[in-house]
């Protein structure tokens, strides 16, 4: 910010020189400008809140509260690897297929089995050269699942929001 | 934003005071005449900034030409460019390629200089036609191999710049002069699933505003007599 204003600046009394002085002094201060909206240029901030998953919080349907669960084993569509195994946590991050649309999640918890479908758009950005490309999930959504009741309350993988689904069992 | 808005504003400020400088001294020297509309002149020029960049700089590639034509205190201004812009990392690969052309208005600051020097502020109406691409494949542990490639052709935007700067004639019918360019009111035809990285005249295409800079060297083509503007008496 301070070094736009500085170049702003910079170019205003160029232009002011440039303007009383010779006729070919317009050179060097033209590039002179030239140099000064250079370092206008602004550096992009590489750290970004998007995520690659959506955030899932468990609830008990009974009591209405946030839960703490078992999960023996939680499995992705397309996945080599599980997403999680043998935690016990409130919450799990399930990880969207970065090149398809939807996604369905295979949930052992407690000797049981319960999916989830989740449907999403994706979109790619290049931030800027050193940063490199950034994937974006949008309009996530839940398609099916065998769960008690799944709700969307954020359509966007960004850490700045709590969750993306609530699940209630 | 306000900022860049101060800043044209204290340019203006500045290059009307030097315009009004400049015609006293040459006030004596030239007849009083109405105004003029017709043509009198065609000048053509390129961009040398855009062209050092170039030579300079295996990223970007552009090429710019521009030309006006005077109608009393008003020029009005074509600009047709090239842009090809390239990033080659080791994760990833990008391409940017297509032309751009700008039409719009400048009006003349020091109409009394005896030489068609000139001091503008102008505005144009841009718009860029550009294919993308962006190769990116990575190995992910969960999912294995991916391959996030997109390429897209004819996309297209528009905007806006408002514009200042000054031709100075360096000798016989040749100009040199610099173009500070403001770029507001961008749109961009998205795909839904690609922002544009690079606009071809505009930059990055996830700025809603941008500012850029050009170092023209022109040549007039006079094709009839135009006698210089008195300064009207107040």
């Amino acid at each position: 910010m301070v070094k736009s204003i500085q170049s702003l600046i910079w170019l205003v009394i160029s232009h002011i020189f440039a303007a009383n002085m010779g006729r070919f002094s317009i050179i060097i201060v033209g590039i002179g400008m030239g140099l000064g909206l250079f370092s206008c240029t602004e550096e992009p901030d590489c750290q970004d809140t998007r995520t690659p998953f959506a955030r899932a919080q468990y609830y008990s349907l009974e009591e209405q509260r946030i839960e703490e669960i078992i999960i023996d084993s939680l499995w992705v569509d397309g996945g080599f690897a599980p997403v999680a195994v043998s935690d016990t946590t409130s919450f799990s991050n399930l990880l969207l297929d970065p090149d398809a649309r939807q996604t369905t999640y295979y949930f052992w918890i407690e000797d049981q089995l319960d999916t989830l479908t989740l449907a999403y758009n994706s979109k790619m950005e290049v931030k800027s050269p050193e940063c490199g490309p950034f994937q974006t999930f949008f309009d996530i959504s839940v398609v099916s699942t065998s769960f008690d009741s799944v709700v969307t309350v954020h359509s966007i993988a960004d850490s700045r929001l709590p969750n993306n689904v609530e699940i209630y069992r | 934003m306000w900022k860049y808005i101060a800043s044209f504003g204290l340019l203006f400020v500045s290059l009307s005071a030097f315009a009004q400088q400049d015609t006293t001294a040459e006030q004596s020297t030239v007849r009083k005449i109405r105004p003029d509309y017709k043509p009198s002149a065609l000048r053509g020029g390129i961009d040398l900034y855009g062209l050092g960049n170039s030579l300079a700089t295996n990223g970007i590639q552009r090429y710019e030409v521009q030309a006006d034509v005077d109608f009393h205190r008003m020029f009005l201004v074509g600009e047709y460019g090239i842009q090809s812009s390239k990033i080659d990392e080791p994760e990833f690969n990008y391409e940017s390629n297509g032309s751009f052309w700008r039409v719009g208005v400048d009006w003349d600051l020091m109409p009394y200089h005896p030489e068609n020097s000139t001091i503008y502020m102008g505005l144009r109406y841009a718009r860029a036609r550009f294919n993308e691409s962006l190769t990116y494949q990575f190995t992910d542990s969960i999912w294995g191999d991916v391959d996030l490639s997109r390429s897209f052709d004819k996309r297209s935007s528009r905007w806006f710049e408002v514009v200042t700067g000054m031709k100075v004639r360096v000798w016989q019918g040749f100009f040199i002069g610099y173009l500070i360019r403001y770029k507001i009111f961008r749109e961009l035809n998205n795909v839904p699933s690609f922002d544009s990285y690079r606009v071809p005249g505009y930059g990055l295409g996830r700025k809603n505003t941008n500012l850029s800079f050009g170092f023209y060297l022109h040549y007039r083509f006079a094709f009839r007599y135009k006698p210089v503007r008195v300064k009207p008496e107040k």
